[in-house]
């Protein structure tokens, strides 16, 4: 079931008031039925593929629980059972026709190679693997009991506010909030539902209608001129950060009405002043996920430089490869694990400049912001592209367009209106205002808590949604991009 | 003021603005409606109680019968209520609607729409412009497939994204609509010549005829409820349906009879050269040659009628438009 979608306005207060009427002891084995039935609702049969996922790590965990006397090579077998068994079923859904049609054009074979298969990929698949290979990683390292109820843990793995697009949540800090018996607390609502809004306000106003732009020029990049693909790919830039951090807040939102308070998945990664500190507010969980369980156990940052650079690379080329199937998104991860290794050559250069520059200058930020920010920008474009030759044209005519001629822009034959580019801008400009607040949960608790504020600011938003907002007829339905992964 | 009545105030307040905008919404970024049919704004706009005789179908109906040529030859009032592919149910909610404020003595009520299909493809516009009630949501799930009801109990779904071509004084736009000076007519000049074509069969596995049925019954039952007296009739075409079709017109209406005027399309003088917009609607010459016919056929029998207190003024002008048709809204 998709966020922006009637049966989801649906779903959730149904569901809602169900939980809430129901007695405490029924009211998880709930969830877990509404969870399945959310998920069901896209392909009913690939419930039952997450279903073994979650028998497999609950089984393996409790397994390494009662082997924690047995002796550490037990415990390693679970371990690697578990992850051989999820990583299979990962690889085989996700990876397999990447890896054939890959073989096959690298032996030149057109036919009679690997063949491919007719296989549809699980939504939220790389999510929910992540998040229950992690709870495993936990227990074998003793960071966590086992959890013994089947019910809570598999509610852990499949709850639906989470489930499809993350954040990919720690088992230590969701299965404690499941165990409670919540109450509805009616003053907790507004702030929920003025996250939930701002989410569908970044779906439904900024990041579906940039996709139009989007769409078309990465479509058929030869089509346009320079300035016209700069623009496309800043334009994707701010789609895909609207698009999977709308994911988040309805995400937290519909967590939180639960009583369930999900992690936060970014912290304005605009502003981020250097590749480095991107990573730490850019997609938060899954950053988190692979210091925790890659980057720091292949060393971290405690080894030589070039052995730091090979683990910052391998990191990044998992992170590209995570994101999809296809060599765009493992070039993408190299791009950023390459903006990390340089970063991490030029540290003496930096440290000398700033001795010499103040680094928390204003100016100086601005430039390192701006800066940070076009290296984001030009990333994307590979992410984004539906191939490496049309990445590579795309930051090509990008790059020259200020030779090529800026000018006329002809944005408006990108798709959208004039009234509508200048509508979603205006909405981007509140959008980083809004980012750019030290402490947004903070903002949002104070607005919340004032009768009228709160009132206006949700007005505010429905309207937005009801009239700028791309949805209707006659409009495709836009997916959240992260459902693909 | 106290935390929880302020609470309350202000929800109240919220829940009113949203109520209120979503009206504005859907009322501003509607099209306007004057032409093909569906023009219920206008509609509204004919004095209470004015009509003699009401014409309800589809575009067969709205291309062929011209109210301002039936009052020059009778002096009696009509009207035109029919939307493109009017389905039979959409014509049963039609009715009910517009007599909310007509109380007319006859309707003739074309029955083509026996053989239309379950669901319009034209019900966004059918029902779109429905007034809002309990006739508009039955119409709606009545004759709307599925997948368009949601844009019709919701009109911003479907106009929402017209503000981006509206100009500025469209955002204020007042209700000072005028009555339609056609009465529900719809001027079309062009003339195609035609030919007589095969009379037209129809696989009724294909359509909704069991749907059909229900609600031709249902209009019939409404028509004695309230005492009019029906006339259901099949407009003159270059692709008639067959006798067999007809026939099957002619079980569902048992005593009322069907008028099938096909069969006088001689004597109502259509030349088939100059007087017919394509094959089954008539262009302007045509619709006052069936219009004169109608009046001839039916108007000693609407003198009868009581005599009800109508706007002249419109009245006349409507008379005068026939013989000017281009110097107005066409």
């Amino acid at each position: 079931m998709n966020f922006n979608s009637l049966e989801y306005m649906l779903f959730l207060p149904v569901t809602l008031a169900l939980y809430y009427a129901l007695p405490g002891r029924v009211r998880n084995p709930f969830l877990l039925a509404a969870s399945y039935f959310f998920y069901m609702w896209w392909e009913p049969a690939y419930a039952l593929l997450m279903l073994f996922s979650t028998a497999v790590t609950y089984g393996c965990a409790l397994a390494m629980g009662s082997a924690r006397e047995g002796g550490a090579h037990r415990r390693r077998a679970w371990l690697v059972l578990c992850l051989a068994v999820n990583l299979a079923i990962l690889f085989f859904f996700k990876y397999y026709n990447f890896l054939a049609s890959s073989v096959n054009s690298l032996l030149g074979r057109s036919s009679g190679g690997l063949p491919a298969l007719d296989i549809l990929l699980p939504v939220g698949i790389s999510f929910y693997t992540f998040q229950a290979l992690g709870y495993t990683v936990d227990v074998y390292r003793g960071e966590l009991e086992p959890e013994r109820s089947f019910i809570d843990y598999a509610l852990f793995v499949s709850f639906f506010p989470q489930l499809v697009a993350g954040p990919i949540e720690r088992a230590g800090n969701i299965l404690p909030q499941l165990k409670k018996r919540h109450r509805l607390e009616i003053r907790n609502l507004p702030g929920s539902v003025l996250l939930i809004l701002i989410g569908f306000c970044k779906k439904m106003v900024i990041a579906d209608n940039l996709a139009v732009v989007v769409n078309g020029a990465f479509a058929d990049p030869s089509a346009y001129t320079g300035a016209q693909l700069a623009f496309a790919s800043l334009c994707f830039t701010f789609q895909i950060y609207c698009d999977f951090s709308a994911y988040t807040d309805i995400a937290r939102g519909s967590a939180r009405l639960f009583g369930v308070s999900v992690m936060e998945n970014f912290r304005a990664p605009f502003f981020a002043e250097s590749i480095r500190d991107f990573w730490r507010r850019w997609h938060i969980s899954l950053s988190g996920w692979f210091r925790s369980y890659v980057y720091i156990p292949l060393g971290g940052s405690r080894v030589g430089k070039w052995r730091r650079i090979f683990n910052l690379m391998v990191v990044f080329l998992l992170s590209g490869l995570w994101h999809g199937a296809a060599w765009t998104f493992v070039l993408w991860g190299a791009v950023h694990g390459l903006y990390q290794a340089v970063g991490v050559l030029l540290d003496p250069v930096r440290e000398r400049l700033y001795m010499a520059v103040p680094k928390n200058a204003p100016a100086v930020r601005a430039v390192r912001i701006l800066f940070t920010f076009t290296l984001v920008c030009a990333a994307f474009v590979v992410f984004r592209a539906e191939s490496i030759a049309d990445a590579v044209y795309i930051l090509k005519s990008a790059a020259l367009a200020p030779f090529t001629g800026l000018f006329p822009l002809a944005f408006g034959a990108m798709g959208l209106t004039r009234r509508m580019l200048v509508v979603v801008a205006l909405h981007v400009v509140l959008l980083l205002t809004y980012d750019g607040l030290r402490d947004k949960e903070a903002f949002l608790g104070r607005v919340s808590s004032t009768v009228w504020q709160k009132y206006a600011l949700g007005l505010f938003l429905i309207f937005s949604i009801l009239i700028f907002g791309s949805y209707g007829k006659e409009v495709p339905r836009q997916v959240f991009v992260y459902f693909q992964f | 003021m106290k935390r929880k009545t302020k609470e309350t105030v202000a929800l109240l307040l919220s829940l009113a603005i949203l109520a209120g905008g979503c009206w504005y919404i859907s009322r501003m970024f509607m099209p306007d409606r004057t032409f093909y049919g569906a023009g219920w704004s206008m509609y509204r706009q004919e004095k209470r109680d004015s009509v003699d005789v009401m014409f309800v179908g589809s575009s067969f109906v709205y291309c062929d019968v011209i109210p301002g040529k039936l009052y020059a030859d009778t002096g009696r009032t009509s009207y035109v209520v029919s939307a493109p592919v009017c389905t039979m149910a959409t014509s049963y909610y039609y009715i009910r609607e517009a007599l909310r404020t007509q109380s007319p003595e006859q309707i003739f009520l074309e029955v083509s729409s026996m053989f239309f299909d379950e669901y319009s493809q034209y019900a966004d516009v059918a029902v779109g412009y429905m007034p809002w009630g309990v006739n508009r949501l039955g119409a709606i799930f009545a004759s709307a497939a599925p997948e368009s009801r949601f844009g019709l109990l919701f009109p911003p779904y479907s106009y929402h994204q017209r503000w981006q071509e509206m100009e500025l004084p469209a955002f204020f736009k007042r209700g000072d609509e005028t009555p339609d000076p056609w009465a529900g007519y719809m001027y079309l000049k062009e003339a195609k010549p035609m030919e007589l074509a095969q009379a037209e069969t129809v696989e009724l596995e294909s359509i909704s005829f069991e749907k059909n049925c229900r609600y031709l019954q249902k209009i019939v039952e409404l028509c004695k409820e309230r005492s009019i007296s029906l006339v259901c009739f099949m407009s003159p075409s270059c692709r008639p349906y067959g006798e067999a079709e007809l026939e099957l017109i002619r079980e569902q209406l048992g005593d009322a009879g069907l008028r099938d005027f096909n069969e006088d399309i001689e004597e109502i003088g259509l030349d088939l050269t100059t007087d017919f917009y394509d094959e089954r609607h008539l262009n302007f010459s045509g619709a006052m040659k069936f219009s004169a016919f109608l009046a001839e056929e039916y108007g000693e029998s609407w003198q009868s009628l009581p005599r009800r207190d109508f706007d002249g003024e419109l009245w006349s002008a409507r008379a005068d438009k026939i013989l000017a048709p281009d110097g107005g809204d066409a």
